[in-house]
């Protein structure tokens, strides 16, 4: 018993990191309709920024909350030269696609001739004894990313359900046409939907390098781990892209007790695989299909 | 001299496999992002029957394009309701599955220690390996040619360019594709064994994302549906790091940088001129 | 001599809606049969359900006195339909003589074969089926520098030139100017005259009345009538529900 809630633990550990990497993510999913896949390089800048600001002594939450802001800046600047400019061309899905993997590597690349390939270890918080519940242990640290990650995803929400702003971006993601008709200024939406993607996946690196050594590849898995809770949620809807990182998450913990822990990432591969072929909607257009479409 | 020979040796290798790709991408309109999947089970096909179990040359490497093209065949089945990027995700997120059992089936494939390739004595030495590939390559690239330029080729165009319409002339849409996508694997297949001979060593990185890149950039600056232009442009994209060799850099920023030229390159075409040097068809 | 298409009982539901109910009629040979109705009458799952590109759920379709509703598209399309569609389709980068060669064969999926095959000169069948349309135009002009009109004509002699028994055309008229309007529809008496067998959707009343045999009137799923063009004039049943007074 106490080895089940152990896994589940650490599945809620992993799938509140995950959660984040796809919450921006799905974000700019959803107001762009392409598949962003240089988001988790992105992450992987937030973290290493993260590290830079650390070394300069700065408080955490101020170094955690530049690395975003900077982060979110700098994709913001990569928008603009790359899927700005397709946009402008009417370029299809399928180049936007190639573009993001190109833009992926690009980043992972410079992150490794300016961090190196070798794991860059952030020792934010002194190694402190785990504390006991119901026979699990659990670190503060992964408490804090628990709350944090739960805090970030509360803030999102309120700032997508009540704010003029979030209102904006749900019409846009709604109806891209229909949105510049009706007066919302799109363009600047859909840059702002960017930016705030980035920040909090930036935020989402932070909390990876409280918790293991980064490595600049490490967007690479991050990314596809967070496009396939995303997938497994549904892709289309923000709240279900977050609920299928969770769900990823325990299922990845827990199918550790049946086979050995480098089949994790098979088993998120092929998940995302199967959801790809017999539900691309993911589990959110398996329930609400009927009331959504028909 | 060994250095050159090594060079174009390579660049015969990647030639055949952007050629192939081409005939998935270019020329039936397949959106193929799992064609390093089929490199490897190739690569990993060869090391293992040739080195491990001793079977002769040639048989390796037939099986070694067979077990790439049933692969295929799976593949094209299992994605047959999806299109444009959704194909796209589908095809990249097998390519992850294909890498990841390659990774964890550590009793068979080595795992991340990877595994050592012998060659056969024929091709032992530079030279008559060179001349192996240079021989592959014409075979194949014969091949290739004269399949997009038969009927057989203004069918697979007709199926990228409107599948109902190709279907309301009888044309059986998706046999075609499996034809297509099939011939593409195999040939990536066998050029995935001879790649493990080159290198005498496989491990699963040298089949992640980076040689999807490769190759991408590859066949979208040679421009889809131009066999020629995969060629002029395997010389080109494969040239252009060596600049960096001369520079007197450490391995460590060379390898990184090589990574970024690419990037820059495939997103540089894909912005400014995403037809490539003799492309006949422009990507949706 | 039995009609050569006969439709009975054809019917197809999506989610709530019945798009088709009970469908019965029949084409006779060498006759141009046209289906007309309001949008949202049935008029295109009809189509799609002829061509096989929908599945039916109830009913039947004999093609010369042969069911034919366990067909897959392709292989109908291949044995004895010709279709054209209402939005225009074309092989965007395939020349003209690709286009036609593509109509014309029958035999080309096979790899090896087409492999080995000699390039053949079928330029003559390609300039009678062109001659059939009136499209005189350079042969090796690619599919995306055609007009509207021309792509119209180009889809049209595919479809004759297919191997067929019965001539599907979606809607041949929609969005042609007057000039080229008068001109299929001189093509398709031609086609008749010639033995050809059609069955038209046509939004265009007087285009159909001018031109049809048969006329069938769909409406909300149901053969509200069938006739010849004076009797469905004289009908005022039809006018109401296609033309909504």
């Amino acid at each position: 018993m106490e080895y089940y809630i152990q896994f589940m633990i650490n599945g809620l550990i992993t799938g509140s990191i995950y959660a984040v990497v796809a919450a921006g993510f799905s974000l700019i999913y959803n107001t762009h309709k392409f598949v962003h896949f240089a988001h988790g390089a992105v992450v992987m800048v937030g973290g290493y920024l993260f590290h830079t600001f650390f070394l300069l002594e700065w408080n955490i939450i101020v170094a955690a909350l530049m690395a975003a802001m900077v982060t979110g800046g700098l994709a913001l600047g990569l928008y603009q030269l790359t899927y700005a400019v397709f946009y402008k061309k009417r370029a299809g899905n399928v180049i936007l696609l190639m573009a993001s993997i190109a833009l992926l590597l690009l980043i992972n690349n410079v992150l490794q001739l300016f961090y190196g390939a070798q794991a860059t270890v952030v020792k934010a918080f002194p190694v402190t004894e785990g504390l006991e519940f119901w026979g699990a242990i659990i670190t503060p640290v992964q408490i804090i990313i628990i709350a944090v990650s739960l805090i970030l995803l509360g803030l999102l929400y309120i700032l997508m359900t009540y704010t003029q702003l979030g209102k904006m971006m749900r019409a846009v993601a709604d109806n891209d046409e229909l949105s510049l008709i009706i007066g919302i200024p799109r363009d600047n939406v859909k840059r702002f939907s960017f930016f705030i993607g980035s920040f909090i996946g930036a935020l989402g690196g932070v909390l990876v390098s409280l918790q293991e050594a980064l490595v600049p590849s490490r967007g690479t898995y991050l990314i596809i781990k967070g496009f396939t809770g995303a997938v497994i949620g549904g892709i289309e809807s923000v709240p279900a892209s977050i609920i299928g990182s969770y769900l990823l998450g325990f299922i990845e913990n827990i199918s550790i007790i049946y086979l050995p822990s480098d089949y994790k990432i098979t088993i998120s591969f092929g998940l995302l695989f199967l959801f790809l072929i017999f539900s691309p909607g993911g589990l959110y257009a398996l329930f609400f299909k009927d009331r959504v479409s028909k | 001299m060994y250095y050159v020979l090594s060079l174009l040796t390579q660049i015969g290798i990647y030639a055949v496999i952007a050629l192939s790709f081409n005939l998935a991408l270019g020329f039936t309109g397949i959106i193929n992002l799992s064609h390093i999947s089929f490199l490897a089970l190739g690569a990993y096909t060869t090391a293992i029957l040739y080195t491990q179990f001793g079977m002769s040359f040639g048989v390796v490497m037939v099986l070694s394009g067979l077990l790439s093209g049933c692969v295929a065949l799976f593949l094209i089945y299992a994605c047959r309701k999806l299109r444009g990027d959704y194909l796209a995700l589908g095809t990249l997120s097998f390519h992850f599955v294909i890498y990841s059992f390659i990774r964890n089936l550590e009793t068979i494939t080595g795992g991340t220690r990877g595994l050592i390739v012998d060659r056969p004595a024929f091709i032992n030495d530079g030279i008559n390996f060179f001349i192996m590939v240079v021989g592959l390559a014409v075979v194949f690239t014969f091949i290739l040619a004269r399949i997009v330029r038969s009927p057989f080729g203004t069918l697979l165009g007709a199926v990228r360019d409107d599948e109902k319409l190709a279907r309301a002339l009888g044309k059986d849409s998706q046999l075609l594709k499996v034809k297509a996508i099939v011939i593409s694997a195999f040939i990536t297949g066998v050029m995935g064994g001879v790649l493990a001979f080159f290198l005498r060593y496989v491990h699963p990185d040298f089949f992640f994302l980076y040689e999807l890149v490769t190759i991408l950039t590859i066949v979208i600056i040679g421009g889809l549906a131009s066999l020629r232009g995969t060629l002029i442009a395997t010389f080109i994209v494969l040239l252009i790091p060596e600049i960096l060799r001369f520079v007197a850099l450490p391995s460590s920023i060379i390898g990184p940088s090589r990574q970024i030229l690419y990037s820059i390159i495939l997103l540089l075409i894909l912005l400014i001129h995403s037809r490539g040097i003799l492309g006949k068809v422009d990507l949706h | 001599m039995a009609p050569i298409l006969q439709v009975a009982k054809l019917a197809k539901r999506f989610g709530g809606n019945q798009a088709l109910a009970q469908v019965s009629f029949s084409a006779e040979k060498s006759e141009i049969t046209a289906i007309i109705g309001p949008n949202g009458s049935g008029k295109s799952t009809l189509f799609n359900l002829l061509a096989s590109t929908l599945v039916k759920d109830s009913g039947t379709i004999l093609i010369d006195a042969k069911t034919v509703t366990d067909k897959s598209d392709h292989i109908l399309a291949k044995e004895m339909l010709s279709r054209t569609f209402q939005d225009t389709r074309i092989f965007t980068y395939l020349t003209i003589r690709q286009h036609m060669e593509l109509a014309l064969s029958t035999k080309d999926q096979s790899l090896i074969k087409s492999f080995f095959a000699r390039q053949e000169n079928n330029d003559d069948a390609i300039n009678n089926a062109l001659n059939w349309v009136g499209l005189e135009h350079d042969l090796n002009e690619m599919g995306a520098n055609l007009s509207y009109g021309q792509t119209k004509l180009l889809t049209l002699a595919m479809a004759i030139a297919k191997n067929h028994k019965i001539l599907l055309l979606d809607e041949p008229v929609a969005g042609v100017n007057p000039k080229l309007r008068k001109k299929i529809a001189k093509i398709l008496q031609k086609l008749r005259s010639a033995g050809e067998t059609i069955l038209l959707i046509e939004h265009d009343m007087d285009f159909v009345l001018s031109l049809a045999d048969k006329i069938i009137v769909l409406d909300l799923g149901k053969v509200i009538m069938e006739g010849t063009p004076k009797q469905i004039l004289a009908s005022k049943n039809v006018l109401k529900a296609y033309l909504g007074r």
